[in-house]
């Protein structure tokens, strides 16, 4: 045992707390390292590196100007390596400070601060990554806070049982944890703006530009997850996935062009069967959706489909939703002439001479307009061109259409996509870029087919008398684009050939499925846990018999959440704090608690350190005319417990006694004795 | 097993029945957060407004697992209190003025306790680190300036197990006993003769080394240092105590009646110092406290015989 006296007056953590603390601290930031800019990172790692030093070494500690003065140039650093108040600016901020907080520990107070701080920085990461992975870290990393601010607080507990009670903590906060998340209200659209998430957005843009190297299509993040209905299975050549339509030529720069114009699509009369599925689509910070070519209906708060068939959403996707979706597979969207010439066939005046006098010649060689589309496309065939995700880049000044189709021929789908474009444009046919994604994989567990960032696409889409139809000039040079995703077709052909040869193989077929499994259960946790919405309280409260619609008031809603969280918290506490501290699982025990109970009201006061027999005396003293009764009782009870003689009757007879001993109200003389029944 | 048996073993597993002891129900807890907790709620409730913005469900997540982290700590926290037992031992003794050291036992019943704090008064507090099924020691203060009898009949317990985020304090009841000596206070003043004998009044106590020098005695443990004969022990003979004759008898007695001045507490004060002071030169003396006569002595046993009663003197 130690005793220490009081506070003590200067505080030295030892050396083991405060390695536990720096390693605390070091957990809860490593997430963030994806988040914060580089500088801050080499920032950070060289205050953690001199607070190891100085507590392994003994080197000087920091004193207070140097910290104000550090303090300063940090919170500057964070604030000139983001842009505004974005929440990376925020946790590059909390960051810093933590590491420079560190070096200020002249009382314990000082390192459970840090401790506490770092609950808040691991629990920031929830804004950035909300995977399975993620959450388990975060949780990880709450449990290991919880056991240092026990350890440093509490050194009489060892790093290991104050983990141990970290989990014991934990384990019992879990049940309370969940009920809190089912029944806290959710509110739509949050309190105001949020800060959108740099690091979160995809890079879809809405325009492509020719100069721009394909960065998107090399990333194998997930951008959208979709699971048809019915068990449907698409071939590849069906996957489609609509997003922007892009009308506004400038050269070698495609833009929407009056995007927020367009009216919504009329109803139309579909021949074809439709096709129901779910999308869940990871946050990109835009506005738009993407579903299969072609979308007919689109269920999801605030939705526009436009009539060029883009999906707009009210405000942008900051965060994962899921979405509804019907498309008509194989339909082709109409042609308005009044809206779609003018700008359908809108060109810059001037450039790209070489194309254009091709578009000209092709022209006058074409029979019909789509013989001119055959043509155009049999140019690319037949002129040797090549798909790469890294082509040459135009020299500067250059026509960088011409370039591309007359000098370098080499180049991905928004090469292939816009030039074609520019050509039918040239030629007299309107034409129109569609940017969205091709493709999918299968995952086989899930049942769901999983759309990766680099499955990005952007095909064309030319007038075909009365329709709009859909042209991908890049298929006609790389067919094998049609069959592999980007990802395998980027970089150097011999790491292409490799990486094919590692997906033939065993390990890669293991290694693919076993990804295909993990990524299922990230999508059912993001399903289930993530996207828990106030559609699912509805529902959940539902299906207890509440009918929350009722309630349309937000108010009323909260009102009655309120008082259902006040109520359960109140029952959990009452439940755990209220349990009587001996546990009575034997008949005995709670009869010979009833009996010294009414012995109490009896004014006497049994107290737990006497026994049976100083009882029969203390009953004796204060209440002799309960003598009797009570020395029935009491001989029972040490028959019972005592002697092992505990039969069926004499525990009845003992039971029945207790019952029927009716003590009378204490009379005048027999005052409360003893001292110490504990209540001030 | 007789039922007498079983009733002394059942008195023994509960401890003695001595009345300075008790079971504690749990009752009369305060509960109130420390900075820090107020630090961790405004943390809970931003992370709550930044999930309510951001609709993240991951958020809601994590913001009610640590909140539900607090209140399960908030059991834990009343667990660590509850199931104590405090029991005081012996009687602590100090002069007036300073820090009465209460020595008890504290002994968890179910389970170890951890990072209590105990306070006699709320202000100054003791840490014990860890309280277990076998009772530990330890001590606590509480600054007295009146002479007498203390006796403390309960005790602040405070632990902020395990978050240090709320600090739970209950009173536990305890008997602690403590004696007060009168302060002591510097004085001239002279003692009673016994005997009639040398008059002593101006220089007392008067060291009787000198006198009736008998010669010496092996040194036994306890003998006033000042009459270890030294030479003997630097000739390496051993240590010897020197004897006087003059030990056995004689002495002399302070006497309340003799002390000048009208306040009784001053003139307790003097007799103490005047005893103290005859203590320290290995004198005999004795007290003479109005009809009370203590006849003199030397020796520990008599020094703390004297000083008691000084302390519970009352004039009536």
């Amino acid at each position: 045992m130690t005793v220490s006296a009081g506070a003590a007056p200067s505080f030295a953590p030892s050396r083991q707390e405060a390695h536990l603390v720096l390693c605390t601290v070091i957990l809860c930031t490593l997430p963030h390292f994806f988040n914060i800019s580089g500088s801050v990172i080499l920032l950070c790692l060289a205050l953690w590196a001199y607070h190891f030093a100085l507590h392994r070494w003994s080197l000087p500690r920091v004193g207070l100007m140097m910290r104000t003065l550090l303090g300063v140039l940090l919170f500057a650093a964070a604030i000139v390596t983001n842009e505004g108040l974005t929440l990376e600016a925020f946790v590059s901020l909390l960051t810093m400070m933590i590491a420079l907080k560190l070096f200020e520990q002249r009382h314990q107070r000082d390192e459970i601060t840090v401790v506490i701080l770092c609950y808040f920085l691991i629990v920031s990461g929830m804004f950035f990554d909300d995977s399975l992975f993620s959450t388990a870290y975060i949780i990880g990393c709450i449990l290991f806070t919880t056991a240092v601010l026990i350890r440093i607080q509490f050194p009489a507990l060892a790093l290991t049982p104050a983990l141990a009670l970290s989990w014991r903590l934990a384990s019992r906060a879990f049940p309370l944890m969940l009920l809190l998340f089912l029944v806290f209200p959710r509110i739509q659209g949050g309190l105001w703006g949020r800060p959108a998430l740099l690091e979160s957005s995809t890079g879809f843009a809405d325009q492509i530009s020719f100069g721009a190297v394909a960065q998107l299509a090399v990333r194998g993040t997930a951008a959208f997850r979709a699971s048809f209905e019915n068990g449907f299975r698409p071939t590849k050549n069906q996957l489609y996935w609509r997003g922007v339509v892009l009308w506004d030529c400038r050269g070698d720069t495609w833009k929407q062009g009056g995007a927020d114009m367009r009216p919504a699509a009329r109803r139309m009369e579909v021949p074809a069967e439709r096709l129901g599925y779910a999308v869940t689509l990871e946050p990109h910070n835009q506005r738009w959706l993407f579903a299969l070519d072609l979308p007919v209906r689109v269920t999801s708060q605030g939705i526009l489909l436009r009539d060029d068939f883009a999906i707009y959403r009210s405000r942008p996707v900051t965060s994962r939703i899921s979405y509804q979706a019907e498309s008509a597979l194989g339909v082709q969207s109409g042609y308005q002439p009044a809206r779609d010439d003018r700008i359908g066939l809108q060109l810059p005046h001037g450039s790209n001479p070489q194309a254009r006098e091709l578009a000209a010649q092709l022209r006058r060689t074409a029979a019909s307009d789509a013989d001119l589309v055959e043509k155009v496309l049999d140019f690319y065939r037949e002129n040797h061109f090549t798909y790469s995700m890294t082509p040459e880049v135009a020299p500067p000044g250059t026509d960088t259409i011409d370039w591309f189709l007359f000098n370098s021929r080499n180049g991905f789908c928004e090469h292939f996509a816009a030039s074609f474009a520019f050509l039918m444009r040239a030629a007299g046919i309107p034409a129109r870029l569609v940017n969205g994604y091709f493709g999918g994989e299968e995952n086989p567990f899930g049942g769901y087919w999983l759309i990766r960032q680099s499955d990005a696409h952007v095909w064309a889409e030319v007038r075909d008398g009365g329709v709009w139809r859909r042209v991908d000039p890049t298929l006609a040079v790389a067919p094998h684009r049609g069959l592999e995703n980007a990802r395998v077709a980027s970089g150097a052909e011999e790491r292409d050939s490799l990486f094919s040869q590692f997906k033939q193989s065993a390990v890669g077929q293991w290694a693919a499925s076993l990804f295909n499994a993990w990524d299922m259960v990230n999508s059912r946790w993001n399903q289930w846990v993530m996207e828990y919405s106030i559609a699912d309280q509805f529902r959940l409260f539902a299906s207890l018999g509440i009918d929350l619609e009722k309630f349309r008031g937000i108010f009323q809603f909260l009102l009655i959440a309120a008082a259902v969280v006040g109520a359960t918290v109140f029952f959990f506490l009452t439940l755990v704090f209220m349990r009587k501290t001996p546990r009575e699982d034997d008949q005995v025990g709670r009869a010979w608690r009833v009996f010294r109970e009414k012995l109490g009201r009896a004014g006497v006061v049994a107290h737990d350190y006497q026994g049976p027999a100083d009882l029969l005396e203390a009953v004796g003293a204060v209440r002799p005319d309960l003598r009797r009764q009570a020395e029935v009782i009491i001989n029972f009870y040490i028959a019972i417990r005592y002697r092992e003689q505990a039969t069926a009757e004499m525990l009845a007879a003992f039971r029945q006694a207790v019952r029927s001993f009716r003590p009378g109200r204490p009379g005048r003389n027999n005052g409360m004795t003893g001292i110490g029944n504990g209540k001030k | 097993m007789t039922a007498d048996q079983a009733m002394s073993s059942q008195g023994a597993s509960q401890g003695n029945t001595s009345f300075a002891r008790f079971a504690l129900p749990a009752c009369g807890v305060r509960l109130r957060s420390t900075g820090h907790g107020i630090v961790y709620v405004v943390l809970l409730v931003a992370l709550l407004v930044g999930s309510i913005n951001h609709n993240n469900n991951l958020g809601y997540l994590l913001t009610f697992l640590l909140s539900a982290i607090l209140l399960v700590s908030i059991v834990l926290t009343l667990r660590n209190i509850r199931d104590l037992v405090c029991q005081g031992h012996g009687e602590a003794a100090v002069f007036a003025g300073q820090a009465l050291p209460f020595s008890l036992s504290l002994q968890a019943k179910d389970g170890p306790c951890y990072g209590l704090s105990l306070s006699l008064d709320g202000n100054n507090w003791v840490r014990v680190e860890r309280a277990d099924a076998l009772p530990v020691m330890c001590q606590v203060f509480m600054a007295v300036s009146r002479r007498g009898r203390v006796e403390m009949r309960r005790i602040f317990v405070a632990s902020t197990f395990p978050l240090g985020l709320l600090r739970a304090t209950r009173e536990m009841p305890v008997i602690l006993t403590g004696l007060v000596y009168p302060k002591p206070i510097p004085t001239h003043a002279g003692s009673e003769k016994k005997t009639g004998e040398r008059e002593e009044s101006d220089k007392l106590p008067v060291r009787t080394a000198g006198h009736d020098f008998d010669g010496l005695r092996p040194y036994r443990p306890g003998d006033n240092p000042r009459r270890i004969h030294w030479k003997s022990l630097a000739t390496q003979r051993g240590l010897f105590t020197k004897f006087f004759e003059e030990d056995e008898g004689g002495g002399a007695i302070f006497s309340l009646a003799d002390m000048p001045g009208k306040d009784l507490e001053m003139k307790l004060g003097q007799l103490c110092y005047l005893m103290l002071r005859a203590d320290g030169y290995g004198a005999r003396y004795g007290l003479r406290l109005a009809r009370q006569l203590i006849a003199p002595g030397r020796g520990l046993s008599h020094k703390s015989l004297c000083l008691r009663a000084l302390a519970l003197y009352t004039s009536s």
